[in-house]
């Protein structure tokens, strides 16, 4: 019997790392492709929405599909998913002027959002305050503001996660700010302006996990892709965004493949993304850390 | 054998003048139909119409299974107005993503409308570009904000693999082997006060004045067409002297029905517009046999 909603929540209350499957770009935002996708072998679904179709009329027939289709083997309604917003952290006022993105989403039902280039701590606390319920307080002080999301989308949502719409209100906060929030909100910490920052954006409450985004990280220090062998100064880029995480308490997203996701476990990665191989890299990595919930 | 992608591109670099048609179905079907289109180029119309990716992912894949074009070109152009317009930089940088959505669906260009400031144009371009590009970048221009992740779809519908597609997704003729056409509407009263500034900025291929646009910004309900009150009659050439003194191509329709279409076309021609708007497929056979145009189309 789930203790959560949120899987991948679940999952790291457990000390378990985590694994999703799912591109920045071309879902298959289908009823079909939901119910094909309730029983992933994924502790997550991504859904890229910062390149791929904004398609909200497809979410939410995809998290229809995924309710019909379940529940999982690990006895959750739905997988979790978590969708890449198109709207990037460029600054305060970007997240501002692009909140009505977060309200639509969340909205839809899905269990967090990740915010690609998130440069600055003000962008990153209008994130968090765009995702939050104004009723809400934890954490409310110098660091955060109250939440801003306004009343309306809550019945839609609790559908997708099977409470009622005043559960639903109380539940849908951020992870681990609020210790019974089923939200995981993430960062991309993905380009030099974002890294200049990142001690600071890591450390606003409610944010769970954060990423160094190699592809983007790249492209702004000049390289078209990741280089290989991969250059110090994106090591040390890597290693400043995975220090900052450490420092705030947060969950660090990297790859890995099957030869290096014993290794990365062992380094401190929470959250992994297992490329085309994923399935086999979640099974080689959920034996090394003893995984018992079944996916 | 075509030598580039955007088929407007090739043209201009020919010399030759373009004729623009537009999709108003973004079904899967329609892009296939219109793969075989008379115009240069489509126009996708989405400052008003519906913003649906999803639609327009359907319609691209049309036009590649529809295609090749009788130019030999995977599928023709599709140039896009989009949602957000330029009234400032901040306006721009906090529409950024629908630059990123557009693109990675595999368009070949993008019509900012109410383009109003050289801010908001440099945002725009700088929207547009991936942030390793380096041509222009200086004091008219910064770096490239368009982050990684959409180059494969956009890649599939251009035909050429996800690192082809970064090396040539860069607004030409800044970048001379880029693929994508920027362009501006310089269409209200405050876009005419910097028209110049604005179309000077590095990365920007054509502009048009947009008559139905500045005539309400002028106090006109109902000046789309010619004849045209003195005022926004110089508006219109404030905007083509502008586009002229930064060597960009300037679009322009003339729909005065009380001539003929070849009297239209003429008059365009006459005036320097190299985007000839609103001539129809007569127009472009007109026209181009008047420029001696070469590639099928």
């Amino acid at each position: 019997m789930p203790k959560r909603i949120n899987r991948a929540i679940e999952l790291l209350e457990q000390g378990q790392p985590i694994y999703y499957t799912g591109g920045h770009t071309g879902a298959d935002l289908s009823y079909e492709a939901g119910k094909r996708m309730a029983n992933t072998w994924a502790d997550y679904i991504n859904i890229g929405m910062e390149h791929g179709a904004f398609d909200m009329a497809g979410l939410d027939r995809f998290m229809q599909g995924l309710v019909d289709g379940g529940p999982t083997a690990s006895g959750h309604r739905t997988p979790a998913v978590i969708v890449e917003v198109p709207v990037d952290g460029g600054g305060e006022d970007i997240i501002r002027y692009n909140a009505w993105q977060f309200r639509q989403i969340l909205a839809r039902g899905v269990h967090g959002i990740l915010l690609c280039n998130a440069e600055t701590p003000g962008a990153v606390r209008a994130f968090v305050e765009s995702c939050r319920y104004t009723f809400q307080n934890i954490g409310v002080g110098d660091l955060i503001g109250r939440g801003t999301r306004g009343a309306g989308g809550q019945a839609s949502a609790s559908h997708i996660w099977g409470i009622s719409p005043d559960e639903y209100l109380d539940k849908a906060d951020p992870w681990p700010l609020n210790p019974n929030g089923e939200l995981m909100l993430g960062l991309k910490i993905e380009n030099k302006r974002a890294l200049s920052n990142c001690e600071l954006s890591t450390r606003i409450s409610g944010i769970s996990f954060a990423e160094w985004g190699p592809s983007d990280m790249s492209m702004s220090h000049g390289y078209k892709g990741l280089p290989n062998p991969i250059p110090p100064e994106l090591v040390a880029a890597r290693e400043r965004v995975f220090n900052a995480c450490r420092a705030a308490g947060l969950h660090f997203l990297n790859g890995a493949t099957t030869d290096s996701v014993a290794d990365m476990i062992d380094e401190g990665v929470m959250v992994i993304s297992a490329g085309a191989n994923g399935e086999e890299v979640a099974r080689v990595g959920r034996a090394h850390s003893g995984r018992s919930m079944p996916v | 054998m075509p030598k580039r992608i955007n088929r407007v591109i090739e043209l201009l670099e020919q010399g030759q003048p373009l004729y623009n048609t537009a999709a108003h179905d973004l079904s899967y079907e329609n892009g296939k139909a219109m793969s075989q289109t008379w115009g240069d180029y489509i126009g996708v119309e989405m400052e008003h119409g519906s913003f649906d990716m999803s639609a327009l992912d359907e319609f691209m894949r049309g036009l590649v299974d529809g295609g090749p074009t009788p130019s030999g070109h995977r599928t023709p152009p599709v140039i896009m107005t989009i949602p957000t317009d330029g009234a400032s930089e901040e306006v721009v940088r906090a529409n950024a993503w629908m630059m990123k959505q557009c693109l990675a669906r595999g368009i070949h260009g993008i019509l900012l409308c109410h383009a109003e400031t050289p801010a908001a144009v440099r945002a725009f371009v700088e929207s547009c570009r991936y942030p390793f590009q380096t041509q222009g970048v200086g004091d008219n221009l910064g770096v490239g904000r368009r982050g990684g992740g959409g180059q494969r779809g956009a890649a599939h519908i251009w035909g050429v693999d996800p690192q082809e597609y970064m090396k040539l997704a860069d607004p030409w003729p800044l970048n001379p082997d880029g693929e994508l056409f920027l362009g501006l509407k310089l269409e209200n009263t405050r876009a005419l006060a910097n028209c110049e500034a604005s179309a000077a900025v590095p990365g920007i291929a054509f502009a048009e004045w947009g008559p139905g646009d500045m005539g309400l910004s002028f106090g006109y309900p109902d000046a789309h067409d010619p004849p045209y009150p003195d005022d926004l009659d110089a508006a219109r050439l404030r905007v083509k002297a502008a586009c002229d003194a930064a060597n960009i191509a300037f679009l322009c329709g003339w729909n005065d029905f009380t001539t003929t279409t070849e009297a239209r076309v003429h008059k365009l021609m006459a005036d320097g517009v190299k985007i000839l708007s609103g001539v129809g497929e007569d127009g472009a056979t007109i026209g181009r046999a008047l420029t001696d145009r070469t590639m099928p189309v």
